[in-house]
């Protein structure tokens, strides 16, 4: 016989929360699990309310959420028990978190009533977590692949949020990676964001080493992307919160790996020292070539080195006023090609101004 | 070995993980002659065959998708299978052949999940429609199954509803069931011209509807009551309200209603799985129904609705069982019709007065005398009444247990 009024809780009305509780209440068993559950003597001690958080379930239509209390009459010689299943409606675009509720018994002539702090969940349409990477753009390396290092920040102050160890992802270049959807978020579980924390965790996702590398060779500036991810990550509060989904853009710079730079340091140098050598006149015999290439090479190893440093300093390397980024396979295959060619291939191939006293040397005036 | 136990537990310890997640159904659907599709909280869909096997037919992937309800039906010459639900707080409905593969994928609107499938049967245009039922707009809205892309026509808005939830479309009348999760209503909507009106209330939270065979009585499972409500028409306006009698606390969540096979209805609980039930509350595991139960019996026939404007007739049981009774001069004939899927006028078995009139004992005879002959005769049944009545499986000597008389109309329950 279900057992009206028995238990009601009164409705929230705050600033930014609204929510009523529709209870139905039937004659049960002692519950198994009334251990682990939150217990609330009323006022009067006339009865214990039990509650559970984890049971909170969202309703069907992702309209109500259904909490389920269990009432103790500590009146009654023989201890008797009730099972109330709430009907919560939530209104409001707030966030998650903890409520005190005043709530009231009525079994007979016995009346009473107690506090209890209850999980709020809201269905509004709002992200409670924000996902970012720790740069931007997010450096996917190519030499030792390691996934892309992103940040969880829980915005909810009181409540953990879980989130899902899957996530979707799409990309604007899928033939960049070896896999794109269904990726793992750390190692694939489920994991917990604590109230307020922020972890850090890596999107396991792995580049192809040659279409990324070869995608480098579209933007050459520092801070240019090469790619873009966008990742919906599924989460939901504890205790029941409805799941969201977030989508995260995510900014992608390859970076290649020391091996490939190596390859384009020595490829622009042989390129350069050939160059300077196939200028008019310049030919002075393979030995003399050797020797050049040689020097050209530590020259150009010195430069990249050195451009490396500034970079990692904070400074800008421009060359010809290309900003350069010397962790990539076009400028240093560039720097390589500068340094060993020299200025006479640069002014061959228009690359610099000739000076007026170098014109009227050249004419012989 | 030790390698050989390990994976043996490890199988053993998936295998309960799928039947765990079996066990969270959140939806059924069921048509004649068909399997029992099974939607669980995971968003895998089952069949459930006559025997009660079961079978994996497929699993909705789409990232983060929480599933609602599911729907069945035969589109031209293919059987599909349509599954809604949410992604995040978005309202989306995937189209499945019956096989499991994708064909469709329709953006629901605010929120709607709640849903049926209009074949276009009854249409001049033959067009097939999705009705969806939206809990936060309260309105319900026509999505075009051949063309995905196009916008979401709005059928009704009830301003009046609470939270609108699950839906039923009746081919029969043309109409749309749509329960209020928020104040227990059942609302109906004319589809001819979007006017609706609430033919139910107390229905506690209603979370899916089924509609008889014969499309006459509807049935609500309420999900905080644990109780399965019967909605019976009578004529085309007036509706009266049931519980089928279940054991107390047999569920402990609700989530889903299909009628099923022989009167029964498969139900589902999200904490305890997949049921058929019979109208007398019997439970049973889906397949399982007793072969005794499975047949139309007159063990008791509830809910039998006599319109009192016209000749004697009860229509549309539970059990599929008609009564009429027609005068022919001096002679009276009972006609009783067994079974509601053959049709009025099938199946006829004849009973003479004097034959009925020995199995009849304290049954009241009120014969209208201003009406001609081969004109129709009023019985008024009450409550003890002894009737005979017969069926293919022979005569039944049956009591009126239950006997409510209103302007137009009667309820009856008659047990055998």
């Amino acid at each position: 016989m279900a057992q009206d009024k028995l238990l009601e809780i009164d409705e929230i009305k705050t600033a930014d929360v609204t929510a009523s509780f529709d209870i139905q209440c039937s004659a049960s068993q002692s519950p198994d699990a009334v251990g682990q559950m939150r217990r609330v003597t009323t006022k009067g001690r006339k009865f214990a309310l039990h509650f559970d958080p984890r049971t909170i379930v969202l309703g069907k239509f992702g309209q109500f959420f259904l909490y389920t209390f269990f009432l103790e009459d500590l009146q009654a010689g023989q201890k008797r028990w009730y099972q109330c299943t709430a009907q919560v409606s939530s209104r409001g675009a707030f966030l998650d978190r903890n409520i005190v509720v005043l709530f009231r018994v009525s079994h007979g002539a016995n009346v009473d009533e107690g506090e209890l702090e209850l999980p709020v969940h809201s269905i509004a349409k709002q992200d409670f977590i924000g996902v970012v990477t720790r740069d931007i753009p997010a450096k996917a390396n190519l030499s030792s692949p390691s996934g892309l290092e992103v940040t969880v920040h829980n915005l909810l102050s009181e409540m953990d949020v879980v989130v899902d160890g899957k996530v979707q992802v799409s990309s604007d270049h899928p033939n960049y990676w070896k896999a794109v959807g269904l990726c793992d978020l750390g190692d694939g579980k489920q994991f917990r964001v604590r109230a307020g924390e922020t972890r850090v965790i890596q999107l396991q996702i792995e580049p192809k080493k040659l279409p990324a590398l070869l995608s480098t060779l579209t933007s050459v500036k520092p801070d240019g992307q090469h790619e873009r991810l966008n990742v919906e990550v599924s989460y939901a509060s504890d205790f029941g919160g409805p799941n969201r989904i977030l989508l995260v853009p995510i900014q992608v710079r390859f970076v290649p790996s020391l091996a490939s730079l190596v390859v384009a340091l020595f490829a622009g140098s042989f390129l350069g020292t050939i160059a300077g050598q196939l200028l008019p006149n310049a030919w002075q015999g393979t030995k003399t070539v050797l020797k050049t290439a040689a020097k050209a090479l530590v020259f150009s190893l010195v430069a990249e080195l050195f451009a490396m440093l500034l970079v990692a300093l904070g400074s800008r390397f421009v060359i010809i006023q290309f900003d350069l980024d010397p962790w990539q396979f076009l400028p240093v295959f560039f720097i390589g090609f500068v340094v060993s060619g020299g200025k006479e291939v640069l002014k061959y191939l228009g690359f610099t101004k000739q000076s007026t006293e170098d014109k009227r040397l050249e004419e012989g005036t | 070995m030790k390698c050989i136990a390990f994976l043996l537990s490890m199988l053993i310890s998936l295998a309960g993980v799928g039947s765990e997640t079996a066990r969270h159904p959140i939806a059924v659907d069921y048509h004649l002659d068909g399997p029992l599709f099974v939607l669980s909280s995971e968003g895998e869909v089952s069949q459930i065959g006559d025997t009660g096997s079961e079978s994996l037919l497929m699993t909705t992937e789409a990232y983060g998708f929480r599933p609602v309800d599911i729907v069945s039906a035969r589109l031209g010459e293919q059987n599909y299978v349509f599954v809604s639900g949410f992604i995040g707080r978005e309202g989306i409905i995937f189209q499945y052949t019956s096989s499991g593969v994708f064909v469709a994928r329709f953006s629901s609107p605010q929120l709607a999940a709640g849903f049926d499938v209009d074949t276009g049967s009854q249409s001049p245009l033959h067009e097939s429609l999705m009705y969806v039922a939206s809990p936060v707009a309260n309105a319900v809205f026509a999505l075009d199954i051949a063309n995905p892309s196009k916008s979401p026509r709005t059928i009704a808005s009830i301003k009046e509803a609470v939270s609108l939830g699950p839906l039923i479309f009746d081919r029969q009348l043309n109409k749309l069931f749509v329960g209020d999760q928020g104040n227990g209503k059942l609302y109906e909507i004319n589809l001819s011209d979007g006017h609706h009106s609430t033919v139910a209330t107390d229905l506690g939270t209603p979370v899916a509807l089924a509609l008889s065979e014969d499309d006459a009585t509807l049935y609500v499972a309420d999900s905080a009551g644990g109780r399965i409500i019967k909605v019976a028409a009578v004529g085309h306006e007036r509706r009266t309200t049931r519980t089928i009698p279940t054991t107390k606390g047999a569920f402990v969540r609700l989530s889903g209603l299909a009628a099923g096979p022989r009167g029964t209805l498969y139900l589902a609980d999200f904490q305890k799985g997949i049921f058929q039930i019979t109208m007398d509350g019997s439970i049973h595991a889906p397949g399982q129904v007793p072969a005794q139960t499975k047949q139309p019996t007159l063990a008791c026939a509830t809910d039998l609705r006599v319109d009192l404007r016209r000749p004697l007739k009860i229509e549309n049981s539970d059990i599929g069982l008609y009564l009429y009774g027609i005068s022919t001069s001096d002679k009276l004939t009972i006609y009783v019709f067994r079974s509601s899927k053959l049709g009025w006028g099938t199946n006829v078995t004849k009973v003479s007065r004097d034959r009925f009139k020995t199995f009849l004992a304290d049954l009241t005879l009120a014969k209208d005398n201003s009406l001609e002959e081969d004109s129709y005769v009023r019985l008024t049944l009450k409550k003890q009444d002894l009737i005979a009545l017969t069926t293919e499986s022979g005569t039944f000597r049956a009591k009126v247990t239950e006997s409510h008389y209103f302007k137009d109309y009667a309820v009856l329950q008659i047990c055998k």
